[in-house]
């Protein structure tokens, strides 16, 4: 008997909640890297590094170059909260706010809406790549508009009067932001960022993570669309050792042989539709384990869930959650990690304000 | 159940890595300390204590400096990354 549930809404309501989530953050990063430098604050900028004329503006306080401890403080303590937040959340910085993924982000958005159908098709390509030159320089200009004031900036390059080295350097940051999109973008994060390496040592046993259920899931296969889910069937959930089996089966087959057929009593719910490993941008099989190059964009999850959905399973068949390791539960106890990087974060942010007093 | 290729050497690395992984951290560090030593540091008084004949202006200054310091760091990574190969020696070296 095929379970009765609202899956329509309930698919809906997750996906829509998780995308709107990368939607908003998204154009919130967006917004303060190139609304910054054009935020003023009683007649000064909110943000400006001058360092033509050696005079700091942040946030209505002047300051010179000179001055600056305060700041590689506050540069130390980000760095620790980032450390304190994926130690405790997983890759969020990954998935919400690293400009590498913000910006990818907004070019397979710009692909999607250049992407004509009918007579206009052969427009797309080179529409997409004149918008995404035109962002590129945009943002060349933005970044330099950091340490110059930006509306000069702009009158300059609209009246080709800009100085040599200020057209260099936003020619310099516009194309390594065009080719990090057009031509590299996740290889940045499994070849180029450091952060991947360095999880392992900031995360702990109790760190979410995106992972397949594979108690649920496996044996893996095609089924008749009649069957039920497993957590609606006498079979239900496989013990942990059983699972990773079936997955280590299905993982290294050239080591483990073909996959025999299941009967559809023994089958779990992963339909092996391939649906997740088409959907991941480095084309991670997440139902084999984590990978450290997973920058969890959740990709994978969406396609999953509609794929469940499709066959009035219930969802999350692929979720973010704490590993569960070969225990029943999540060890108990302090956790070290976080604790350190709080206490660094907070050490970090007193100095920075006792550094600001003593100026 | 290591696959061959991971215990494998270097040389089978994507160029890309391979390539990224000098470049990158060096740009990074030359931009890191390009910002700790300018912080201190005025380019204009640099310039008239070390080459007061040549008038430079700030922009040159930073410039410069940035890309002194990148020059250093791109041959240290290059060096790291010559001397993380695997040397390939000639069989008959070893008759």
């Amino acid at each position: 008997m095929r379970p009765v549930r609202s899956i329509g809404e309930a698919c809906v309501g997750s996906a829509r909640k998780r995308d709107t989530l990368r939607q908003l953050t998204t154009t919130a990063m967006l917004a303060a890297f190139y609304g910054l430098p054009w935020l003023h604050w009683g007649g000064t900028p909110w943000l400006l590094l001058d360092i033509d004329a050696r005079q700091f503006q942040i946030a209505g306080i002047a300051m010179q170059p000179e001055q600056s401890l305060p700041l590689l403080w506050l540069a130390i303590a980000a760095l620790a909260l980032l450390c304190l937040v994926t130690s405790l959340h997983g890759r969020l910085w990954c998935t919400y706010a690293c400009p590498q993924t913000v910006l990818t982000r907004l070019f397979r958005k710009l692909t999607r809406l250049t992407d004509f159908r009918g007579p206009a098709k052969p427009l797309g390509a080179p529409l997409r790549h004149a918008f995404w030159a035109l962002i590129a320089l945009w943002t060349g200009i933005s970044f330099v508009g950091y340490f110059s004031p930006i509306d000069k900036l702009v009158h300059g390059a609209l009246t080709f009067s800009l100085s040599g080295w200020e057209c260099f350097w936003i020619s310099f940051y516009g194309l390594a932001t065009w080719a990090n999109v057009v031509y590299l973008h996740e290889q940045v994060c499994s070849y180029l960022c450091p952060y991947s390496r360095v999880q392992g040592l900031i995360a702990d046993a109790r760190t979410p993570c995106i992972q397949y259920n594979a108690p649920r899931g496996e044996p893996r296969g095609p089924r008749d669309r009649d069957n039920a889910s497993v957590l609606h069937r006498s079979r239900g959930l496989l013990d942990a050792t059983t699972a990773a089996d079936y997955v280590f089966r299905a993982a290294h087959p050239a080591i483990a042989g073909a996959i025999p057929n299941f009967s559809p009593v023994h089958l779990g719910d992963c339909i092996d539709c391939a649906a997740c490993v088409a959907a991941c941008p480095i084309g991670l099989d997440i139902r084999n384990g984590s990978s450290i190059s997973c920058i969890a964009c959740g990709n994978c999850m969406d396609a999953c869930d509609d794929a469940m959905a499709a066959s009035h399973y219930p969802l999350d068949l692929i979720h973010r959650a704490r590993p569960t390791g070969d225990g029943d539960g999540a060890p108990a106890g302090l956790r070290i990690k976080p604790l350190a990087f709080a206490c660094v974060t907070l050490l970090c942010v007193v100095l920075a304000a006792f550094t600001a007093a003593s100026i | 159940m290591t696959a061959p290729a991971d215990s494998s050497s270097s040389r089978s690395l994507p160029m890309i890595q391979r390539l990224g992984a000098v470049v990158w951290p060096s740009f990074f560090a030359a931009a890191v300390m390009s910002a700790a030593f300018f912080a201190f540091i005025d380019p204009l008084e640099l310039q008239q204590i070390s080459f007061p004949q040549h008038a430079i202006n700030r922009e040159l200054g930073y410039s410069l400096g940035f890309f002194m310091f990148w020059a250093g760091t791109l041959c240290a990574c290059t060096v790291t990354a010559l001397l993380m190969r695997p040397a390939r020696e000639q069989e008959e070296f070893f008759e």
